[in-house]
């Protein structure tokens, strides 16, 4: 067997692994990388769309190579055909840029790696090295081979799919209710205005909603992303989403260029996501906006401060729980409101029935695009008591 | 459980949900179930594309169970 020795080790080559890489390996600790597949950015699963505003802290430049189009803003369609309309600053984070993922998740190891770090591909962990409690790395295969990396600090961003925390012990299983299967093609032959990333809401898409996010006038992400707890049977994400690309003239005609399927974790933050020896970031932390299941965004943002605590807690020879703690209570700090805030949302949202859909989003659609959130609560409130004493106690909180 | 991998995305979201850890993705192309699957059937509910499917034979998974007052469209009657 292979034994690899290093200071931080990333499970996952995906944008929060290669966040956590970067910040860890600039700062000195030997760094490395590993990625189950063949090719970093591929094969994607994501809608891809992305916001603007966190680039900066995470150093991040905006580069023409991996996006795709630019939008304003989201649009919010009702089960009857109404839409609002949300400028981008307010629509939270998927609206923005539409990405093309497989370069962008290069650039990011582009950007490890120019940091220091080393990167292995078709390299995956089997389980993980435990000393006397504490995760010391993992086990697994390098291109075949059996391989044994040894580290002082493991991070583990290995997705929705997560292993590396429940082997280290950590509890990360979500409730049917707190995921959504989601299905997405990728359309050519389509008609759509690349300036609006849409939504679409109600029985369409039970317990979650159908996007379009334009990669040109067209050809664009097609997706659906439906409550577990509301499927029914075998299949039914991808026939919902078949249903409704048939019931719509401008996508009826369209012809896939390929297939994502996958899952997406909707659930409050987890009680804990360090160990002894170990970090989880990302969507292998349950990171992902409850509400949108975006995860880029909180993943990246989860990855920088974990990247920091890795390189100081190898300056300081110490990957005690009580010192990767500060990374539990960085991103807590950072996005644990929001995340509790839009998780109550997502309960209310879910269960809603088309026709409140259709009163909600058409006092909605009435207000200016850059409305703040209290005018737009006072023009629901003039029209929709009823809903606001419901949405109250939320709406307190931001 | 059995997998359909003509079917399959390998896309993990059986991986997962799976509550007693028992699926893995070998490589990127097979999906392996372990013995100590408990047949409990989440994985045949949330796949996207509906690659998995209960072990004939083996009870029906109770996630797979059709749901109480779920309605099934009557046989139309053969020509008489």
């Amino acid at each position: 067997m292979k034994t690899i020795d290093t200071d931080v080790l990333v499970v996952g080559a995906g944008p929060g692994g290669s966040m956590a890489a970067k910040f860890a390996a600039r700062q000195g600790a030997r760094t490395l990388l590993i990625e189950k597949r063949q090719e970093i950015g591929s094969p994607v699963r994501c809608a891809e769309g992305v916001s603007r505003e966190w680039m900066a802290e995470c150093e991040v430049s905006e580069d023409p190579r991996w996006i795709a189009t630019r939008s304003d803003a989201a649009r919010i369609f009702a089960p009857n055909g109404t839409s609002a309309t949300i400028g981008a600053k307010r629509a939270g984070n998927e609206v923005g840029i539409v990405l093309e993922r497989v370069l962008f998740d290069k650039a990011l190891a582009e950007d490890a790696a120019r940091a220091g770090a080393d990167i292995l591909l078709k390299t995956f962990a089997t389980n993980v090295l435990i000393d006397n409690g504490v995760v010391r790395g993992v086990v697994g295969k390098s291109l075949g081979e059996d391989v044994e990396i040894r580290a002082m600090v493991t991070i583990g961003a290995d997705g929705f799919e997560s292993q590396v925390g429940r082997w280290a012990g950590l509890r990360t299983m979500v409730k049917t209710r707190d995921v959504d299967a989601t299905f997405q093609y990728r359309l050519a032959n389509i008609r759509c205005d690349a300036r609006y990333c849409d939504f679409y809401l109600g029985s369409c898409a039970p317990g979650g909603y159908i996007w379009v996010f334009p990669k040109s006038h067209e050809v664009a992400n097609v997706g659906i992303g439906v409550q577990m707890s509301q499927l029914n049977g075998l299949a039914d994400t991808k026939a919902y989403l078949d249903g409704w690309i048939a019931s719509q003239p401008a996508f009826r005609n369209g012809k896939p260029l390929d297939m994502v399927a996958g899952a997406v974790s909707t659930s409050r933050p987890l009680p804990k996501t360090v160990t002894p020896g170990l970090m989880l970031v990302g969507d292998a932390a349950r990171l992902i906006d409850p509400l949108t299941g975006g995860g880029i965004v909180n993943a990246c943002i989860s990855g920088k401060l974990a990247g920091d605590v890795a390189a100081r807690a190898w300056q300081a020879r110490d990957a005690s729980e009580t010192f990767l703690q500060s990374y539990d209570r960085a991103w807590r700090s950072r996005m644990e409101k929001k995340q509790i805030r839009n998780y109550l949302a997502k309960e209310k949202l879910a269960h809603l029935d088309d026709e409140t859909l259709n009163t909600l989003i058409g006092s909605l659609s009435t207000l200016d695009t850059d409305a703040s959130t209290m005018s737009l609560l006072l023009a629901i409130g003039k029209k929709h008591p009823r809903f606001i004493a419901e949405f109250a106690h939320l709406l307190w909180k931001t | 459980m059995i997998v359909d991998n003509d079917v399959c995305v390998h896309c993990g979201a059986c991986v997962g949900i799976c509550p007693t850890n028992d699926i893995f993705l070998k490589g990127t192309s097979t999906v392996v179930f372990l013995p100590s699957c408990t047949q409990c059937g989440l994985c045949a509910v949330i796949c996207p594309v509906g690659a998995i499917v209960g072990d004939p034979g083996k009870p029906v998974p109770p996630a797979m169970r059709p749901k109480a007052g779920k309605r099934v469209a009557p046989r139309p009657l053969p020509p008489s």
